[in-house]
Protein backbone atom coordinates (compact mmCIF):
# COMPACT_ATOMS: atom_id res chain seq x y z
CA UNK A 1 0.00 0.00 0.00
CA UNK A 2 1.38 3.40 -0.89
CA UNK A 3 0.50 6.33 1.29
CA UNK A 4 0.29 9.85 -0.12
CA UNK A 5 2.03 12.09 2.43
CA UNK A 6 1.98 15.27 0.32
CA UNK A 7 0.46 18.39 1.77
CA UNK A 8 -0.51 21.47 -0.20
CA UNK A 9 -0.52 24.53 2.00
CA UNK A 10 -1.26 28.02 0.67
CA UNK A 11 -0.71 26.74 -2.86
CA UNK A 12 2.73 25.31 -2.04
CA UNK A 13 3.17 21.56 -2.33
CA UNK A 14 5.22 19.85 0.40
CA UNK A 15 6.36 16.28 -0.29
CA UNK A 16 5.77 15.31 3.34
CA UNK A 17 4.13 17.20 6.21
CA UNK A 18 7.31 17.07 8.32
CA UNK A 19 9.38 20.26 8.31
CA UNK A 20 12.26 21.44 10.46
CA UNK A 21 11.34 24.09 13.03
CA UNK A 22 13.09 27.44 12.87
CA UNK A 23 16.27 27.66 14.91
CA UNK A 24 16.77 23.92 15.17
CA UNK A 25 18.08 23.00 11.73
CA UNK A 26 20.32 25.95 10.91
CA UNK A 27 19.99 27.08 7.31
CA UNK A 28 19.18 23.58 6.10
CA UNK A 29 22.51 22.20 4.92
CA UNK A 30 24.57 21.92 8.10
CA UNK A 31 23.66 18.25 8.48
CA UNK A 32 23.50 17.39 4.80
CA UNK A 33 25.85 14.41 5.27
CA UNK A 34 23.35 12.88 7.70
CA UNK A 35 19.98 14.34 6.70
CA UNK A 36 19.33 15.17 3.07
CA UNK A 37 16.96 18.15 3.33
CA UNK A 38 15.23 17.01 0.14
CA UNK A 39 13.81 14.12 2.13
CA UNK A 40 12.02 16.58 4.41
CA UNK A 41 8.75 18.27 3.59
CA UNK A 42 10.69 21.49 3.89
CA UNK A 43 13.21 23.46 5.86
CA UNK A 44 12.15 26.39 8.01
CA UNK A 45 15.31 28.46 8.33
CA UNK A 46 16.76 30.20 11.33
CA UNK A 47 14.97 33.49 11.97
CA UNK A 48 16.37 36.15 9.64
CA UNK A 49 16.70 39.81 10.52
CA UNK A 50 17.68 42.83 8.45
CA UNK A 51 21.17 42.98 9.97
CA UNK A 52 23.23 40.11 11.40
CA UNK A 53 22.71 39.45 15.11
CA UNK A 54 25.28 37.91 17.44
CA UNK A 55 22.75 36.43 19.90
CA UNK A 56 22.66 36.44 23.70
CA UNK A 57 25.43 35.88 26.27
CA UNK A 58 25.96 32.29 27.49
CA UNK A 59 24.83 30.08 29.01
CA UNK A 60 22.21 29.91 26.29
CA UNK A 61 20.70 26.53 27.01
CA UNK A 62 19.89 24.30 29.93
CA UNK A 63 17.97 21.11 30.36
CA UNK A 64 14.70 20.49 32.12
CA UNK A 65 12.63 17.35 32.54
CA UNK A 66 11.66 16.15 29.05
CA UNK A 67 12.69 19.45 27.57
CA UNK A 68 15.20 22.26 27.35
CA UNK A 69 15.33 25.99 27.85
CA UNK A 70 17.07 28.28 25.40
CA UNK A 71 17.88 31.93 25.21
CA UNK A 72 19.84 31.93 21.95
CA UNK A 73 18.60 35.39 21.07
CA UNK A 74 17.96 34.97 17.34
CA UNK A 75 21.61 34.79 16.29
CA UNK A 76 21.62 34.92 12.49
CA UNK A 77 23.63 36.08 9.48
CA UNK A 78 21.21 38.79 8.36
CA UNK A 79 19.13 38.88 5.21
CA UNK A 80 21.95 39.94 2.87
CA UNK A 81 24.20 36.95 3.62
CA UNK A 82 21.14 34.72 3.83
CA UNK A 83 20.28 35.66 0.25
CA UNK A 84 23.84 35.46 -1.04
CA UNK A 85 25.13 32.36 0.77
CA UNK A 86 22.36 30.28 2.25
CA UNK A 87 19.62 30.29 -0.38
CA UNK A 88 21.52 29.44 -3.62
CA UNK A 89 22.66 25.94 -2.53
CA UNK A 90 19.21 25.14 -1.15
CA UNK A 91 17.66 26.34 -4.36
CA UNK A 92 19.95 24.31 -6.58
CA UNK A 93 19.16 21.18 -4.54
CA UNK A 94 15.45 21.88 -4.84
CA UNK A 95 14.79 22.09 -1.09
CA UNK A 96 11.44 23.60 -0.13
CA UNK A 97 12.37 26.61 1.95
CA UNK A 98 10.25 28.52 4.44
CA UNK A 99 12.09 31.64 5.58
CA UNK A 100 11.40 32.59 9.19
CA UNK A 101 11.98 36.30 9.84
CA UNK A 102 11.70 38.98 12.51
CA UNK A 103 12.55 42.59 13.29
CA UNK A 104 12.97 45.00 16.17
CA UNK A 105 10.06 47.14 15.06
CA UNK A 106 7.43 47.26 12.33
CA UNK A 107 9.74 48.99 9.90
CA UNK A 108 12.48 46.38 10.14
CA UNK A 109 9.99 43.50 9.97
CA UNK A 110 8.63 44.98 6.75
CA UNK A 111 12.10 45.54 5.31
CA UNK A 112 13.05 41.86 5.80
CA UNK A 113 9.73 40.68 4.40
CA UNK A 114 10.29 42.80 1.29
CA UNK A 115 13.83 41.47 0.86
CA UNK A 116 12.70 37.86 1.28
CA UNK A 117 9.84 38.41 -1.14
CA UNK A 118 12.37 38.99 -3.92
CA UNK A 119 14.21 35.73 -3.24
CA UNK A 120 13.68 32.92 -5.70
CA UNK A 121 13.99 29.71 -3.77
CA UNK A 122 11.94 30.88 -0.79
CA UNK A 123 8.48 29.34 -1.03
CA UNK A 124 6.86 30.82 2.05
CA UNK A 125 7.55 33.41 4.74
CA UNK A 126 7.06 32.67 8.42
CA UNK A 127 6.64 35.80 10.51
CA UNK A 128 8.10 35.33 13.99
CA UNK A 129 6.04 37.28 16.48
CA UNK A 130 6.79 34.89 19.25
CA UNK A 131 10.44 34.84 20.30
CA UNK A 132 10.68 35.20 24.08
CA UNK A 133 14.41 35.96 24.07
CA UNK A 134 14.81 39.44 22.64
CA UNK A 135 14.07 42.78 24.22
CA UNK A 136 12.32 44.22 21.20
CA UNK A 137 10.16 42.69 18.53
CA UNK A 138 9.26 39.05 18.86
CA UNK A 139 6.82 38.19 21.57
CA UNK A 140 5.76 41.78 22.25
CA UNK A 141 3.88 41.66 18.96
CA UNK A 142 2.57 38.17 19.46
CA UNK A 143 0.89 38.75 22.80
CA UNK A 144 -1.22 41.72 21.68
CA UNK A 145 -3.86 40.92 19.04
CA UNK A 146 -3.99 44.51 17.79
CA UNK A 147 -0.20 44.79 17.35
CA UNK A 148 -0.07 41.32 15.81
CA UNK A 149 -2.78 42.08 13.27
CA UNK A 150 -1.19 45.38 12.31
CA UNK A 151 2.25 43.84 11.86
CA UNK A 152 0.91 40.99 9.73
CA UNK A 153 -0.96 43.49 7.60
CA UNK A 154 2.17 45.63 7.11
CA UNK A 155 4.22 42.59 6.03
CA UNK A 156 1.36 41.30 3.91
CA UNK A 157 1.52 44.50 1.89
CA UNK A 158 5.10 43.86 0.74
CA UNK A 159 5.00 40.20 -0.21
CA UNK A 160 3.06 38.07 -2.62
CA UNK A 161 4.49 34.87 -1.15
CA UNK A 162 2.40 32.88 1.32
CA UNK A 163 2.77 34.39 4.79
CA UNK A 164 2.49 32.32 7.95
CA UNK A 165 2.43 33.94 11.39
CA UNK A 166 4.23 31.95 14.11
CA UNK A 167 2.40 32.41 17.39
CA UNK A 168 3.53 32.40 20.98
CA UNK A 169 1.81 30.18 23.53
CA UNK A 170 2.45 32.80 26.21
CA UNK A 171 -1.06 34.24 25.97
CA UNK A 172 -4.35 33.52 27.70
CA UNK A 173 -6.39 33.53 24.47
CA UNK A 174 -4.55 32.02 21.51
CA UNK A 175 -7.64 32.28 19.30
CA UNK A 176 -7.80 36.06 19.68
CA UNK A 177 -4.22 36.47 18.41
CA UNK A 178 -4.77 33.89 15.68
CA UNK A 179 -7.90 35.65 14.48
CA UNK A 180 -6.17 39.04 14.46
CA UNK A 181 -3.34 37.60 12.34
CA UNK A 182 -5.78 36.10 9.84
CA UNK A 183 -7.69 39.38 9.66
CA UNK A 184 -4.36 41.09 9.04
CA UNK A 185 -3.79 38.84 6.03
CA UNK A 186 -1.90 35.77 7.29
CA UNK A 187 -2.27 32.83 4.91
CA UNK A 188 -1.34 30.29 7.57
CA UNK A 189 -0.57 30.02 11.27
CA UNK A 190 2.36 28.17 12.90
CA UNK A 191 1.77 27.27 16.49
CA UNK A 192 3.49 27.29 18.85
CA UNK A 193 6.86 28.85 19.69
CA UNK A 194 8.47 28.15 23.07
CA UNK A 195 6.88 28.65 26.47
CA UNK A 196 8.58 31.26 28.62
CA UNK A 197 10.43 29.63 31.51
CA UNK A 198 13.53 29.69 33.68
CA UNK A 199 15.88 27.50 35.64
CA UNK A 200 17.89 28.13 38.80
CA UNK A 201 21.27 26.68 39.75
CA UNK A 202 20.96 26.05 43.49
CA UNK A 203 24.73 25.84 43.98
CA UNK A 204 25.66 29.15 42.41
CA UNK A 205 22.23 30.65 43.26
CA UNK A 206 22.16 32.11 39.79
CA UNK A 207 19.77 31.68 36.86
CA UNK A 208 20.80 28.82 34.62
CA UNK A 209 20.49 31.01 31.53
CA UNK A 210 22.57 34.11 30.83
CA UNK A 211 19.42 35.89 29.76
CA UNK A 212 17.62 34.75 32.98
CA UNK A 213 14.44 33.79 31.08
CA UNK A 214 14.25 31.47 28.12
CA UNK A 215 11.97 29.41 25.96
CA UNK A 216 10.94 25.89 26.94
CA UNK A 217 10.76 23.33 24.14
CA UNK A 218 10.66 19.57 23.74
CA UNK A 219 8.16 16.86 24.71
CA UNK A 220 7.35 18.76 27.92
CA UNK A 221 5.31 21.33 25.95
CA UNK A 222 3.47 18.99 23.58
CA UNK A 223 0.10 18.91 25.38
CA UNK A 224 0.00 22.72 25.53
CA UNK A 225 0.87 23.07 21.85
CA UNK A 226 -1.64 20.43 20.85
CA UNK A 227 -4.37 22.12 22.85
CA UNK A 228 -3.69 25.42 21.07
CA UNK A 229 -3.77 23.84 17.59
CA UNK A 230 -7.08 22.25 18.55
CA UNK A 231 -8.56 25.53 19.82
CA UNK A 232 -7.48 27.50 16.76
CA UNK A 233 -8.66 24.80 14.36
CA UNK A 234 -12.03 24.75 16.09
CA UNK A 235 -12.32 28.52 15.62
CA UNK A 236 -12.53 27.88 11.85
CA UNK A 237 -10.45 30.84 10.77
CA UNK A 238 -10.12 29.49 7.25
CA UNK A 239 -6.31 29.17 7.06
CA UNK A 240 -4.09 26.10 7.31
CA UNK A 241 -2.27 25.40 10.57
CA UNK A 242 1.29 24.23 11.17
CA UNK A 243 1.69 22.28 14.42
CA UNK A 244 4.87 22.70 16.48
CA UNK A 245 5.78 21.70 20.02
CA UNK A 246 7.57 18.65 21.32
CA UNK A 247 6.96 16.40 18.32
CA UNK A 248 9.36 13.45 18.57
CA UNK A 249 7.46 10.50 17.06
CA UNK A 250 5.12 9.79 14.16
CA UNK A 251 2.34 9.40 16.69
CA UNK A 252 3.03 12.88 18.08
CA UNK A 253 2.85 14.28 14.54
CA UNK A 254 -0.42 12.49 13.85
CA UNK A 255 -1.93 13.89 17.04
CA UNK A 256 -1.30 17.39 15.72
CA UNK A 257 -2.63 16.49 12.26
CA UNK A 258 -5.82 15.05 13.73
CA UNK A 259 -6.20 18.20 15.83
CA UNK A 260 -6.09 20.27 12.64
CA UNK A 261 -2.47 20.80 11.55
CA UNK A 262 -1.82 20.43 7.82
CA UNK A 263 1.95 20.42 8.45
CA UNK A 264 4.12 19.84 11.48
CA UNK A 265 7.54 21.12 12.44
CA UNK A 266 10.12 19.18 14.44
CA UNK A 267 12.63 21.09 16.53
CA UNK A 268 14.25 19.94 19.75
CA UNK A 269 14.04 16.26 18.74
CA UNK A 270 16.70 16.93 16.08
CA UNK A 271 19.19 17.91 18.80
CA UNK A 272 19.17 14.53 20.49
CA UNK A 273 18.64 12.60 17.26
CA UNK A 274 19.77 14.37 14.07
CA UNK A 275 17.79 11.97 11.90
CA UNK A 276 14.58 12.34 13.95
CA UNK A 277 12.59 13.98 11.13
CA UNK A 278 13.24 11.09 8.77
CA UNK A 279 12.19 8.56 11.41
CA UNK A 280 9.05 10.57 12.23
CA UNK A 281 8.14 10.62 8.52
CA UNK A 282 8.57 6.85 8.28
CA UNK A 283 6.49 6.35 11.42
CA UNK A 284 3.72 8.56 10.01
CA UNK A 285 3.67 6.45 6.85
CA UNK A 286 3.45 3.24 8.90
CA UNK A 287 0.64 4.64 11.05
CA UNK A 288 -1.32 5.43 7.90
CA UNK A 289 -0.72 1.95 6.55
CA UNK A 290 -1.85 0.40 9.82
CA UNK A 291 -5.07 2.40 9.69
CA UNK A 292 -5.70 1.84 5.97
CA UNK A 293 -5.28 5.53 5.22
CA UNK A 294 -4.02 6.17 1.69
CA UNK A 295 -3.91 9.95 1.87
CA UNK A 296 -2.59 11.58 5.04
CA UNK A 297 -4.20 14.93 4.16
CA UNK A 298 -7.59 13.26 4.75
CA UNK A 299 -6.75 13.07 8.45
CA UNK A 300 -6.24 16.81 8.93
CA UNK A 301 -8.75 17.86 11.57
CA UNK A 302 -10.29 14.38 11.71
CA UNK A 303 -10.38 14.48 15.50
CA UNK A 304 -13.71 13.30 16.83
CA UNK A 305 -14.76 15.17 19.94
CA UNK B 1 27.74 20.59 5.85
CA UNK B 2 28.91 17.91 8.24
CA UNK B 3 32.23 16.29 7.35
CA UNK B 4 31.54 13.19 5.27
CA UNK B 5 32.73 10.84 7.99
CA UNK B 6 30.41 12.24 10.69
CA UNK B 7 28.00 9.47 11.55
CA UNK B 8 25.05 8.99 13.83
CA UNK B 9 25.12 5.39 14.98
CA UNK B 10 23.97 3.05 17.70
CA UNK B 11 26.97 1.63 19.53
CA UNK B 12 27.16 -1.17 22.06
CA UNK B 13 28.82 -0.66 25.41
CA UNK B 14 31.71 -3.11 25.48
CA UNK B 15 32.85 -2.39 29.02
CA UNK B 16 32.25 0.08 31.81
CA UNK B 17 35.13 0.32 34.27
CA UNK B 18 35.16 2.17 37.58
CA UNK B 19 38.29 4.32 37.74
CA UNK B 20 37.52 5.79 41.15
CA UNK B 21 37.24 9.51 41.71
CA UNK B 22 33.67 9.43 40.36
CA UNK B 23 34.99 8.50 36.92
CA UNK B 24 34.18 5.62 34.60
CA UNK B 25 35.87 4.45 31.45
CA UNK B 26 33.30 3.47 28.83
CA UNK B 27 34.45 1.44 25.85
CA UNK B 28 32.00 1.63 22.95
CA UNK B 29 31.89 -0.83 20.12
CA UNK B 30 30.87 0.84 16.87
CA UNK B 31 28.74 -0.95 14.28
CA UNK B 32 30.85 -3.20 12.05
CA UNK B 33 29.57 -1.88 8.75
CA UNK B 34 30.75 1.61 9.65
CA UNK B 35 33.87 2.92 7.85
CA UNK B 36 36.65 3.35 10.38
CA UNK B 37 36.40 6.63 12.25
CA UNK B 38 39.48 8.72 11.83
CA UNK B 39 39.20 10.45 15.19
CA UNK B 40 41.85 13.01 16.07
CA UNK B 41 42.82 13.98 19.63
CA UNK B 42 40.62 16.82 20.85
CA UNK B 43 37.59 15.73 18.85
CA UNK B 44 34.42 14.77 20.66
CA UNK B 45 31.25 12.73 20.33
CA UNK B 46 27.68 13.27 21.50
CA UNK B 47 26.47 10.32 23.59
CA UNK B 48 23.01 9.37 24.70
CA UNK B 49 21.72 6.20 26.30
CA UNK B 50 18.29 4.69 25.81
CA UNK B 51 16.67 6.17 28.91
CA UNK B 52 13.57 7.99 27.76
CA UNK B 53 13.02 11.72 27.85
CA UNK B 54 14.96 12.90 30.91
CA UNK B 55 17.54 14.08 30.21
CA UNK B 56 16.58 14.80 26.67
CA UNK B 57 19.89 15.92 25.24
CA UNK B 58 23.00 13.89 24.50
CA UNK B 59 26.24 14.67 26.32
CA UNK B 60 29.48 15.79 24.72
CA UNK B 61 32.65 13.81 25.55
CA UNK B 62 36.19 14.10 24.28
CA UNK B 63 37.47 10.86 22.88
CA UNK B 64 40.02 9.12 25.10
CA UNK B 65 41.15 6.63 22.50
CA UNK B 66 39.87 5.28 19.21
CA UNK B 67 40.69 2.48 16.84
CA UNK B 68 39.56 -0.89 15.52
CA UNK B 69 35.88 -0.01 15.76
CA UNK B 70 36.18 0.98 19.41
CA UNK B 71 35.91 4.28 21.13
CA UNK B 72 36.89 5.00 24.73
CA UNK B 73 35.30 7.79 26.74
CA UNK B 74 36.11 9.08 30.21
CA UNK B 75 32.92 9.97 32.07
CA UNK B 76 32.98 11.96 35.27
CA UNK B 77 29.67 11.85 37.09
CA UNK B 78 28.46 15.41 37.68
CA UNK B 79 24.69 15.20 37.20
CA UNK B 80 21.77 13.11 36.09
CA UNK B 81 22.95 12.54 32.51
CA UNK B 82 26.45 11.43 33.42
CA UNK B 83 25.09 9.30 36.30
CA UNK B 84 22.81 7.46 33.87
CA UNK B 85 25.66 7.01 31.40
CA UNK B 86 27.95 5.74 34.14
CA UNK B 87 25.29 3.24 35.20
CA UNK B 88 24.91 1.64 31.76
CA UNK B 89 25.65 -2.07 31.76
CA UNK B 90 27.96 -3.66 29.20
CA UNK B 91 25.86 -4.80 26.27
CA UNK B 92 23.48 -1.84 26.48
CA UNK B 93 23.25 0.47 23.49
CA UNK B 94 23.67 4.19 23.10
CA UNK B 95 23.64 6.63 20.22
CA UNK B 96 26.90 8.23 19.15
CA UNK B 97 27.20 11.27 16.90
CA UNK B 98 30.72 12.01 15.76
CA UNK B 99 33.54 12.52 15.42
CA UNK B 100 32.96 16.23 15.89
CA UNK B 101 34.86 19.45 16.32
CA UNK B 102 38.31 20.80 15.71
CA UNK B 103 41.15 18.68 17.10
CA UNK B 104 44.38 19.77 18.75
CA UNK B 105 47.08 20.67 16.22
CA UNK B 106 49.32 17.77 15.24
CA UNK B 107 52.74 17.53 16.90
CA UNK B 108 55.30 19.76 15.19
CA UNK B 109 58.91 18.67 14.87
CA UNK B 110 61.35 20.62 17.01
CA UNK B 111 58.56 21.95 19.24
CA UNK B 112 58.06 20.55 22.72
CA UNK B 113 54.43 19.94 23.64
CA UNK B 114 53.44 20.59 27.24
CA UNK B 115 50.12 18.88 27.87
CA UNK B 116 48.33 20.40 30.87
CA UNK B 117 45.46 18.34 32.27
CA UNK B 118 43.22 19.22 35.18
CA UNK B 119 41.15 16.38 36.65
CA UNK B 120 38.82 14.78 34.11
CA UNK B 121 40.28 17.12 31.47
CA UNK B 122 42.89 14.42 30.96
CA UNK B 123 40.84 12.69 28.22
CA UNK B 124 41.87 14.48 25.01
CA UNK B 125 45.46 15.00 26.22
CA UNK B 126 45.90 11.34 27.07
CA UNK B 127 44.71 10.59 23.52
CA UNK B 128 47.16 13.17 22.14
CA UNK B 129 49.99 11.52 24.04
CA UNK B 130 49.01 8.06 22.80
CA UNK B 131 48.84 9.24 19.21
CA UNK B 132 52.11 11.16 19.17
CA UNK B 133 54.93 9.30 17.49
CA UNK B 134 57.28 7.42 19.85
CA UNK B 135 60.09 9.69 20.91
CA UNK B 136 57.99 12.84 20.43
CA UNK B 137 59.06 15.63 22.71
CA UNK B 138 56.12 15.97 25.05
CA UNK B 139 55.38 16.06 28.74
CA UNK B 140 52.06 15.49 30.43
CA UNK B 141 51.42 17.68 33.48
CA UNK B 142 48.48 16.16 35.31
CA UNK B 143 46.92 17.80 38.33
CA UNK B 144 43.96 17.32 40.63
CA UNK B 145 42.75 18.05 44.12
CA UNK B 146 44.02 14.71 45.41
CA UNK B 147 45.55 11.50 44.11
CA UNK B 148 42.13 9.91 43.61
CA UNK B 149 41.35 12.50 40.93
CA UNK B 150 44.27 11.40 38.77
CA UNK B 151 42.34 8.44 37.43
CA UNK B 152 44.47 7.87 34.35
CA UNK B 153 47.89 8.33 35.97
CA UNK B 154 48.75 4.61 35.93
CA UNK B 155 47.59 4.23 32.33
CA UNK B 156 49.56 7.25 31.22
CA UNK B 157 52.69 5.91 32.90
CA UNK B 158 52.13 2.48 31.39
CA UNK B 159 51.80 4.08 27.96
CA UNK B 160 55.28 5.50 28.43
CA UNK B 161 54.25 9.16 28.58
CA UNK B 162 56.58 11.53 30.38
CA UNK B 163 54.33 12.28 33.27
CA UNK B 164 54.42 14.79 36.12
CA UNK B 165 51.70 14.61 38.73
CA UNK B 166 50.64 17.20 41.23
CA UNK B 167 47.84 17.47 43.74
CA UNK B 168 46.55 20.29 45.88
CA UNK B 169 46.75 18.10 49.00
CA UNK B 170 50.09 16.56 48.10
CA UNK B 171 48.69 13.00 48.14
CA UNK B 172 50.23 12.24 44.74
CA UNK B 173 53.14 13.88 42.94
CA UNK B 174 54.21 17.33 44.01
CA UNK B 175 52.00 19.53 46.14
CA UNK B 176 50.42 22.47 44.38
CA UNK B 177 48.62 23.43 41.22
CA UNK B 178 49.31 22.06 37.78
CA UNK B 179 49.99 25.61 36.68
CA UNK B 180 52.95 25.67 39.09
CA UNK B 181 54.45 22.76 37.12
CA UNK B 182 53.72 24.58 33.89
CA UNK B 183 55.33 27.81 35.07
CA UNK B 184 58.58 26.01 35.88
CA UNK B 185 58.73 24.43 32.44
CA UNK B 186 57.81 27.58 30.56
CA UNK B 187 60.92 29.15 32.03
CA UNK B 188 63.01 26.53 30.21
CA UNK B 189 64.54 27.02 26.81
CA UNK B 190 63.60 25.91 23.30
CA UNK B 191 60.39 26.20 21.28
CA UNK B 192 57.35 25.10 23.26
CA UNK B 193 53.63 24.77 22.78
CA UNK B 194 50.97 24.25 25.44
CA UNK B 195 47.82 22.16 25.02
CA UNK B 196 45.40 22.28 27.94
CA UNK B 197 42.10 20.87 29.12
CA UNK B 198 40.51 21.22 32.54
CA UNK B 199 38.37 23.49 34.69
CA UNK B 200 37.94 27.04 33.41
CA UNK B 201 39.92 28.71 36.26
CA UNK B 202 42.85 26.42 35.42
CA UNK B 203 42.58 27.23 31.72
CA UNK B 204 42.51 30.95 32.50
CA UNK B 205 45.72 30.60 34.49
CA UNK B 206 47.35 28.53 31.74
CA UNK B 207 46.42 31.07 29.08
CA UNK B 208 47.80 33.87 31.24
CA UNK B 209 51.09 32.09 31.85
CA UNK B 210 51.55 31.36 28.15
CA UNK B 211 50.48 34.84 27.09
CA UNK B 212 53.02 36.45 29.39
CA UNK B 213 55.78 34.41 27.77
CA UNK B 214 54.49 34.47 24.22
CA UNK B 215 54.08 30.69 24.12
CA UNK B 216 51.55 29.22 21.71
CA UNK B 217 48.61 27.82 23.66
CA UNK B 218 45.56 25.74 22.75
CA UNK B 219 42.66 24.98 25.08
CA UNK B 220 39.88 22.41 24.86
CA UNK B 221 36.62 23.83 26.25
CA UNK B 222 33.50 22.37 27.74
CA UNK B 223 30.15 24.20 27.57
CA UNK B 224 26.47 23.37 27.72
CA UNK B 225 25.70 21.93 24.31
CA UNK B 226 22.50 20.60 22.75
CA UNK B 227 23.30 19.34 19.26
CA UNK B 228 27.09 19.29 18.81
CA UNK B 229 26.85 20.27 15.15
CA UNK B 230 26.05 24.01 15.02
CA UNK B 231 22.29 23.80 14.74
CA UNK B 232 21.26 25.17 18.13
CA UNK B 233 23.93 27.88 18.63
CA UNK B 234 23.68 27.08 22.32
CA UNK B 235 27.37 26.48 23.10
CA UNK B 236 28.65 30.00 22.53
CA UNK B 237 31.88 31.35 24.00
CA UNK B 238 33.01 34.95 23.85
CA UNK B 239 35.52 36.06 21.22
CA UNK B 240 38.04 38.73 22.25
CA UNK B 241 37.00 41.00 19.39
CA UNK B 242 33.31 40.72 20.27
CA UNK B 243 30.63 38.29 19.27
CA UNK B 244 30.55 34.59 19.95
CA UNK B 245 32.01 31.37 18.71
CA UNK B 246 30.40 27.93 18.82
CA UNK B 247 32.29 25.45 20.97
CA UNK B 248 31.04 22.59 18.79
CA UNK B 249 31.99 23.95 15.37
CA UNK B 250 34.78 26.45 16.05
CA UNK B 251 36.23 24.31 18.90
CA UNK B 252 36.11 22.47 21.14
CA UNK B 253 39.87 23.16 20.78
CA UNK B 254 40.60 26.87 20.42
CA UNK B 255 43.76 28.89 20.19
CA UNK B 256 44.02 30.89 23.38
CA UNK B 257 43.67 34.15 21.41
CA UNK B 258 40.32 33.05 19.99
CA UNK B 259 38.35 32.93 23.23
CA UNK B 260 37.69 34.97 26.33
CA UNK B 261 37.51 32.54 29.21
Amino acid sequence: MTVDLTATVCGVSFSTPVLSASGTFGYGLELHGLVDPRRLGGVVTKGISLLPRPGNPPPRICETAAGMLNSIGLENVGVERFAAEKIPPLRSLGVKVVANFFGDDEESYVAVAAALDRLEGVSTLELNISCPNVAHGGMRFGTDPTLAGRLVSACRAVTSKPLWAKLTPNVTDIVAVARACVEGGADGLSLVNTLLGMGVDVRTRRPRLGNVLGGLSGPAIKPVALRMVHQVYRARLGVPLVGIGGIATGEDALEFILAGAALVQVGTASFSEPTAMLRITDELRLLCEDQGVTRLADLVGALEV
Amino acid sequence: MTPSQTSFVTARLGSNEDLGGGCRLLALVLPEQLPAWDVEPGQFVMLRGDWGLHPLLPRAFSVLSAGSGRLEILVKVVGRGTRLLAGQAPGSTMTVLGPLGRPFPAPASGVKDLLVAGGSGIGPLFFYGLRAAPGSDLELLYGGRSGGDLVLAARAAAAGLRLHLCTEDGSAGSRGMVTDLLGERLDGSGPMRVLACGPTPMLRAVVELCGARGVECWVSLETEMACGVGLCRGCSVAHPEGGWRCTCLDGAVFRAEEVLL
